[in-house]
Parts: C-alpha cells; sequence; structure tokens
C-alpha cells in the first residue's frame, strides 16, 4: 500500500518560472538571411498571419535593417506553429523566450 | 525565352512558358541542388537555438513534416516542369510548391557558396554573376520574383 500523498515540506516555483512570467507571451523572430527575396518574405508574412501589404512589408525591412524582427507573440504552442510554418517557407525563424 | 505570365484562363495560378532546352537546364538544376538541400543546415533552422531540450522536442515533432513537405515541393517543380508544351499552367497550390521549393534550393546554394551575409553581391566580381553558381542562383530568384509578381496572397493556415 502507497504512502498518503503529502504536500512538500516546501514549494518552489514550477520550472520555467512565476506564474506571471509563464503567462507572458513567447516571441516569433525572424532573422534575415542574405539571398531570401525581400518580396517573398512580404508573401510569407501575409500567408501566414494574414498582415496586410504595409505591415508585412514594414517588417520585412525591419528584419533586413535590423538582422530581425518580432513577427508575432503568444503562447508557446502558437508561437512554436507559427514558426514551424515560416520553416516550411524556408525562413529563418525561431521562438524567443518572453 | 521563359516567361511567367497570369494565367489566360482566368483561373487563379501562374502559366511559365519555359522552351525543351530551359525546361531541362531547370530539371537538372533541380536533381543537382537538392541533395544540397536535405543536407543544408540554413534549410532547417533551429526553432530554439539555445535550448537543447525544447529544441529536440521541436526537431522530433515537425522534422518530418518540414522533410516531407520540402521533398513534395520539389517534386511538384520536377513534374510540372517536365510537362510537354510550351506553356505550364500552375495552379495556386503549385505556384505555392515552386516558391518553397525555388527558396529552399536557393539557400542550399548559397550555403555551399558560402554567402552568410548582405552585401555578397558586390563581394564578388562582377562577371562572376554571369557564371555557376552565381548565375543559378540570380535565375531561380528571378523565376520566384516573377511568380511573386503574378499570384495574389491568399492568406489562411499555411499546409505542410
Amino acid at each position: 500500500m502507497a504512502d498518503r500523498i503529502s504536500a512538500p515540506e516546501r514549494t518552489e516555483a514550477p520550472a520555467g518560472g512565476t506564474a506571471a512570467e509563464r503567462d507572458r507571451p513567447w516571441e516569433v523572430v525572424v532573422w534575415n538571411d542574405p539571398v531570401t527575396l525581400m518580396s517573398y518574405v512580404v508573401f510569407v508574412l501575409r500567408r501566414i498571419f494574414g498582415y496586410d501589404e504595409p505591415t508585412a512589408t514594414r517588417l520585412m525591412l525591419q528584419v533586413h535593417h535590423q538582422g530581425r524582427a518580432v513577427v508575432a507573440s503568444g503562447p508557446r504552442e502558437r508561437a512554436e506553429i507559427a514558426v514551424a510554418q515560416l520553416h516550411a517557407h524556408g525562413l529563418q525563424a525561431t521562438v524567443a523566450r518572453p | 525565352m521563359a516567361a511567367i505570365r497570369a494565367r489566360t484562363d482566368g483561373a487563379a495560378g501562374a502559366l511559365v512558358e519555359m522552351d525543351r532546352s530551359e525546361r531541362d537546364a531547370l530539371a537538372a538544376l533541380l536533381d543537382h541542388l537538392e541533395p544540397m538541400a536535405a543536407r543544408s543546415p540554413r534549410v532547417t533552422p533551429p526553432a530554439y537555438p539555445d535550448e537543447e531540450q525544447l529544441e529536440a522536442e521541436y526537431r522530433h515533432l515537425t522534422g518530418p513534416d518540414l522533410e516531407a513537405a520540402r521533398t513534395l515541393a520539389i517534386a511538384t517543380m520536377r513534374r510540372t516542369i517536365q510537362e510537354d508544351g510550351p506553356a505550364t499552367a500552375l495552379a495556386p497550390a503549385e505556384v505555392e510548391a515552386w516558391l518553397r521549393g525555388l527558396n529552399a534550393l536557393r539557400i542550399a546554394l548559397a550555403d555551399e557558396i558560402g554567402i552568410e551575409s548582405d552585401g555578397w553581391e558586390e563581394a564578388v566580381p562582377p562577371e562572376a554573376h554571369a557564371r555557376p553558381p552565381y548565375a543559378a542562383l540570380h535565375a531561380l530568384g528571378w523565376i520566384q520574383e516573377e511568380l511573386l509578381a503574378v499570384v495574389p496572397v491568399v492568406a489562411g493556415p499555411a499546409t505542410g
């Protein structure tokens, strides 16, 4: 017979930080690639996120000039799905901790 | 001379006009570059470059699907290139396959050449752009640019 489950003697924040930290959105980051066409990056951002052309173009230019841009944010699972879609289109993309 | 236009039948997609020698050259380029794409780290970038466990889980979950999608995109290019006739009508899903396939092949080629930063166009002598491998990089980029010029963006969940 198993011992009764007892509460731990001291409590710690779960792995991954405090609840407030876990609730903060994760970021979808797109990185510059020197041969990927600017027009293709705009196409993919519009295709995946439904952005209008000015928004997608602004984000593409941020990637081009600054090397990276946060193109979306949200719960980790959704951010990861977006990154997988970006990878399927051949863009350099990562999920970043909040 | 190759050209890419909107379809003349009013349907969405694109019309690729290439003669036999252009089709054969593009098919040969696919055969040459596809193995490079399969081994290029830049074609399969990490989602979590600094988090080993999350990256391993991501690879496990998405790796096979991403590889299958790339293989299918390039297979779609190969199949449609080899169709007979001077003009091939591509459906929207086929255009998207071409765009993805072309992008993977260009990145693989850039990886092989060693292009790692902006300014690479000016870093080589002008005459180099007319010769392989740069000529191939530009030719594939031209096709991709022309396709993007004729297809509307359809927002929605990407497949694969």
